[in-house]
């Protein structure tokens, strides 16, 4: 059926569209900027807010909203592939970009030099703005070509930080909490990197000896497999605090331990956890990208006279290393999530405000730490999308 | 030369294959065939120790095959497979660099190598930097014979590699081997489930059927005189004496002296072309001259059959 | 150099700068002391008091501040990781498994007790307490009170006896702890049942004395901290323990020894700040940084500062 007897109704217009996703993101965004709160404004940090819509804001602010979500509109009707992806971009940067502006200057606007304590929290119709933003630049920097998505992706990120670091948002809640934070925001960070860096890397070292007996001992790999699943099904919080009464006592009974720093609190019992969490998806993928390493390959790697090793190191290692770094990509991304828990065994990083913040009911400094964990776990994975990109670019 | 003495091989107690005692001449063409599971390729892997006997011995040039590292012995063996077993992941140039690699040849000498087989193989000099999945599958089985002869070893074997190649490409490569084989005087272990390939290029035929020999010999023998249902079977029945012609010329039954008109064959004609020309031109003799185009007889359709009744054996 | 070396000697420095944060270190003078503090309101304003008095005195200080819930505190001063943090004179019953003792419903006595049991069993050292019984209350909705005429536990005990419908809003610490809940229920004589409570994993009572506020999930009651900052501010009112269920909830610092002894001169520092440390000032300290969302390292250092305590 053509497009054109789709458009006799209101409905078939919209089935018309050459892009789902932006057409779903562009009513997304109608509705969000229509129905929900942009921003509240509290008397104080644990009070609930009253709700200001878009439209309270004024004109200006509604109408340059408006003008992106028509962009995004029409740009899920644009007949040419190229285009499409640039004006998606557009509207999705252009969103980004103004709700971040008019965010701050509303939020100024509110301050209320008689009241110290109030604030100004961003509401459900800025998020939904944000979350169809990023994923309008999200869909059309995949449709473009590496250079010119990694440029404009680096644009944007350039604009937004210089935005956020001109402090045109530091009346907003959410600015105030990270303020109030920055002292050990930044050790925090560290801490949490450190965390999935090290547990990522100890990961790898533990998996290799499984990964060797599950590929080369077919023996091993039932037993290897259902204990690593096993483990996997053990809640985080339930695992870190499974490791504390052992490791204690390998700290009070073993001075060379303890000497080193192996404690039952802290980074040990984190680190531990994030190892065992990471070794199925590593094992997993690394199993199945020596398994697909096809046999004909292998057989005349064989006939050819090369030694087991050098079978090893020149034919299953280069062939399996996309499956690989693929599997060291889910642990990394898996890691920066669950080093949030680790907070509460004292291991510190980024969980550290959103336990803070849960506490104290105050949901903005949950997200002081939550968004940055969510930042770093897109941040690794696009990294690892461009190292697997490039990798398979060369077979 | 390479010799299996009562060579055996089972798995999980049953026999696969042998005991198998055969003799593959220096310089040989020797096509093993057979229907798939005789054990034709367990066979040629025990040459280069991919598989290794239960029983009695394989040897090479009179040393046995397990007296020597099995990498060692690979290393000086060419090996061929199905769809090439290219390594994907490197260059044309670096897989069949190979074995030189693996035996540690300077790198000039390795380049200058690589280069002189892409002319024996007929494979243009550019295709050289691409990756293997970048080439037709004509190109990628030349390279893997290219990788096979690269450290110039004087066996090859080659296990079914042209099993995955459409008619026309696989003619071709039949015929560049055929050439390969007389040009580098190289001793040849060729696995086929194809009885017309075998024909074509085997100088000699080990018929395989369940994990032992059914017959071997050169091709006009085991077409002229089969040893059993089998093998006749295999080789096509009634068709066997067709294929037969093929193997014999006409010089033995030119009748010298008779003089007909019309274009003269030359005496180096296979009992096959004749008839086709016979049937061609709807005649029931032609005139036969020399390799110098001197007039010698004629050949008759009577003395062809006489020729071809005579090779069946019958 | 290989480039293999680079990457191992990097690897090494990360591996020992990821476990050298909880390593023991010897109580040298000159060696930092790590300060800690439970991750809630309260152990942030004092930590950060400490932190600043340390300071003061030109004592070098590490900052662990917010490193968890009690157990992992009580865990890491015993193994050496920490060397200082402020914990409550009623968590003795617990560390001691004496919950039933008389003894911690005094003030003076129980301070005495925890300061002896753990330097004794523990080398730790517990320094100057401060006046405040920071110890469990449960709080309801001002007019809510007032309209059934609910001062003190004794009225909330008859109400609840009679059918009142009470859903009271607790950590599971509160729910469990023999001092705790059950204290309050066997001293007053009432008895809620599962569906009477909400249970929450964390200690910290915002969340609690938000959801009385706001009537979430039908919460009309809420555990809370004597020295809770959000209670007025939200309108709720601790019902008086008039016959004393509670244990006293004082805080004090405690020290490892071997840090006390190198540095003796903490004991003097911390102890005008605790002493002046009433229940007043800590819930006006608090609702600074729970309500106003003020910086604890700012409200701390202001509030030294004012006291004349840090220059």
């Amino acid at each position: 059926m053509s497009a054109a007897s789709f458009s006799d109704t209101p409905s078939g217009f919209l089935l018309a569209a050459r892009d789902r996703v932006a057409l779903i993101l562009a009513l997304a965004a109608l509705a969000a900027s229509l129905l929900g709160a942009f921003i509240s404004i509290a008397p104080n940090r644990l009070a609930d807010g009253r709700p200001l819509s878009l439209w309270h804001l004024g004109l200006a602010p509604t109408g340059i909203v408006f003008a992106f979500i028509v962009l995004l509109f029409v740009s899920s009707f644009s007949i040419d592939e190229r285009r499409r992806a640039g004006t998606l971009f557009a509207s999705g940067a252009g969103l980004l970009i103004s709700i971040l502006l008019i965010a701050g200057s509303a939020a100024d606007a509110h301050l209320d030099p008689q009241e110290p304590a109030r604030r100004i929290a961003l509401g459900s119709a800025f998020w939904t703005l944000l979350a169809v933003g990023l994923l309008a630049c999200f869909q059309a920097l995949q449709r473009m070509t590496m250079g010119l998505g990694v440029a404009l992706a680096l644009a944007l990120l350039i604009i937004v930080v210089v935005i956020l670091g001109s402090g045109k948002l530091d009346s907003l809640s959410l600015a105030r909490e990270f303020h109030a934070q920055q002292a050990t925001f930044a050790i925090e960070l560290i801490r949490h990197v450190g965390l999935v860096a090290l547990s990522a890397m100890l990961a790898m070292l533990c998996a290799v000896p499984l990964i060797l007996a599950a590929v080369y001992c077919p023996k091993s790999r039932a037993p290897i497999f259902t204990t690593l699943n096993l483990l996997q099904t053990i809640p985080s919080i339930a695992l870190f605090g499974l490791l504390i009464v052992p490791l204690s006592l390998v700290a009070t009974h073993v001075p060379l331990a303890r000497a080193i720093g192996i404690g039952g609190i802290g980074a040990t019992p984190a680190v531990i956890a994030l190892v065992l969490y990471g070794l199925l998806p590593l094992v997993r993928s690394a199993d199945a990208g020596l398994r697909n390493v096809p046999a004909g390959v292998r057989e005349s790697a064989r006939g050819m006279g090369m030694t087991p090793r050098e079978i090893f190191r020149q034919v299953d290692l280069p062939l399996a290393l996309p499956a690989l770094v693929s599997g060291l990509r889910v642990v990394t991304v898996q890691s920066i999530g669950l080093a949030t828990v680790a907070a509460l065994i004292g291991a510190g990083g980024l969980g550290t405000f959103v336990f803070q913040g849960i506490g104290e009911y105050a949901l903005d400094l949950v997200l002081v730490g939550a968004l940055p964990t969510i930042l770093l776990a897109v941040m690794a994975d696009a990294l690892f999308q461009i190292v697997l990109a490039i990798l398979r670019s060369r077979p | 030369m390479i010799e299996f003495d009562a060579a055996a091989k089972s798995y999980a107690g049953q026999r696969v294959l042998g005991p198998l005692t055969l003799s593959i001449p220096q310089g040989g063409l020797c096509v093993l065939v057979g229907p798939s599971g005789c054990g034709k390729s367990t066979t040629l892997k025990m040459i280069n120790a991919l598989i290794v006997p239960d029983a009695g011995t394989v040897s090479t040039d009179g040393t046995p095959v397990q007296s020597r590292s099995p990498e060692e012995l690979r290393r000086g063996i060419g090996y061929v497979i199905q769809s090439g077993g290219l390594f994907p992941h490197w260059r044309v140039r670096d897989n069949i660099a190979t074995v030189p690699r693996l035996l540690r040849w300077e790198e000039a000498r390795i380049a200058a190598r690589v280069n002189e087989l892409a002319q024996i193989v007929a494979i243009d000099g550019a295709l050289l930097d691409r990756f293997p999945h970048q080439l037709s599958g004509g190109q990628q089985q030349r390279i893997g014979v290219a990788r096979a002869l690269a450290a110039d070893p004087g066996i090859i074997l080659m296990d079914e590699p042209f099993g995955a190649l459409d008619p026309v490409t696989r003619a071709s490569l039949q015929t560049e081997l055929a050439r390969l084989h007389r040009e580098t005087g190289k001793t040849i272990v060729f696995v086929t489930h194809d009885m017309d390939e075998a024909l074509a290029l085997g100088t000699m035929i080990v018929v395989m059927q369940k994990g032992e020999i059914a017959q071997s010999g050169t091709p006009a023998e085991i077409l002229a005189q089969p040893r059993n249902d089998f093998v006749r079977d295999f080789v096509g029945g009634d068709d066997a004496a067709l294929k037969l012609l093929e193997f014999r010329t006409i010089e033995n039954v030119v009748r010298h002296g008779v003089r007909i008109s019309g274009d003269a064959i030359p005496v180096s004609t296979t009992l096959r072309s004749a008839f086709a020309r016979m049937m061609a031109e709807g005649r029931t003799a032609l005139p036969v001259e020399d390799e110098s185009g001197l007039y010698l007889g004629i050949i008759h359709i009577d003395s062809l059959l006489a020729a071809s009744k005579a090779s069946c054996g019958a | 150099m290989a480039p293999g070396s680079a990457h191992s000697l990097l690897t090494r420095r990360s591996l020992f700068a990821g476990v050298n944060i909880l390593a023991v270190r010897p109580a040298d003078a000159g060696a930092p002391v790590t300060v800690a503090s439970k991750i809630d309101t309260e152990g942030g304003l004092i930590g950060e008091m400490i932190l600043a008095l340390l300071e003061a005195a030109g004592i070098p200080t590490r900052n662990r501040l917010q490193l968890g819930p009690t157990r992992i505190l009580r865990a890491a001063i015993l193994s050496g990781a920490i060397d200082l943090y402020p914990e409550y004179t009623g968590n003795a019953a617990l560390f001691f498994a004496m919950d039933g003792d008389p003894v911690w419903k005094d003030a003076r006595a129980g301070y005495e007790r925890a300061k002896a049991l753990d330097l004794q069993r523990n080398k730790l050292v517990w320094l100057q307490p401060a006046p405040a019984d920071n110890s469990w209350v449960i709080a309801m909705q001002a007019d809510f009170a007032d309209a059934h005429r609910l001062a003190t536990l004794d009225d909330f005990a008859r109400w609840t006896r009679e059918g009142g419908a009470v859903k009271l809003a607790a950590s599971a610490e509160f729910v469990e702890s023999r001092s705790g809940l059950p204290a309050f229920q066997d001293t007053y004589g009432f008895s809620l049942s599962a569906r009477q409570l909400l249970v929450l994993s964390g200690g910290n009572t915002s969340a609690t004395i938000k959801a009385a506020a706001d009537h979430i999930s039908g919460v009309n009651a809420a555990m809370a901290y004597g020295s809770d900052g959000a209670l007025t501010a939200l309108g709720l009112r601790a019902l008086a323990d008039t016959k004393h269920a509670q244990p006293v909830y004082a805080l004090a610092p405690v020290v490892r020894s071997a840090v006390a002894d190198a540095y003796p001169q903490i004991a003097g520092m911390l102890a005008p700040a605790f002493a002046a440390l009433d229940l007043d000032t800590l819930r006006g300290l608090n609702e600074k940084i729970a309500i106003a969302g003020r910086e604890a390292r700012v409200v701390a250092r202001t509030y030294l500062h004012e006291r004349g305590l840090i220059k």
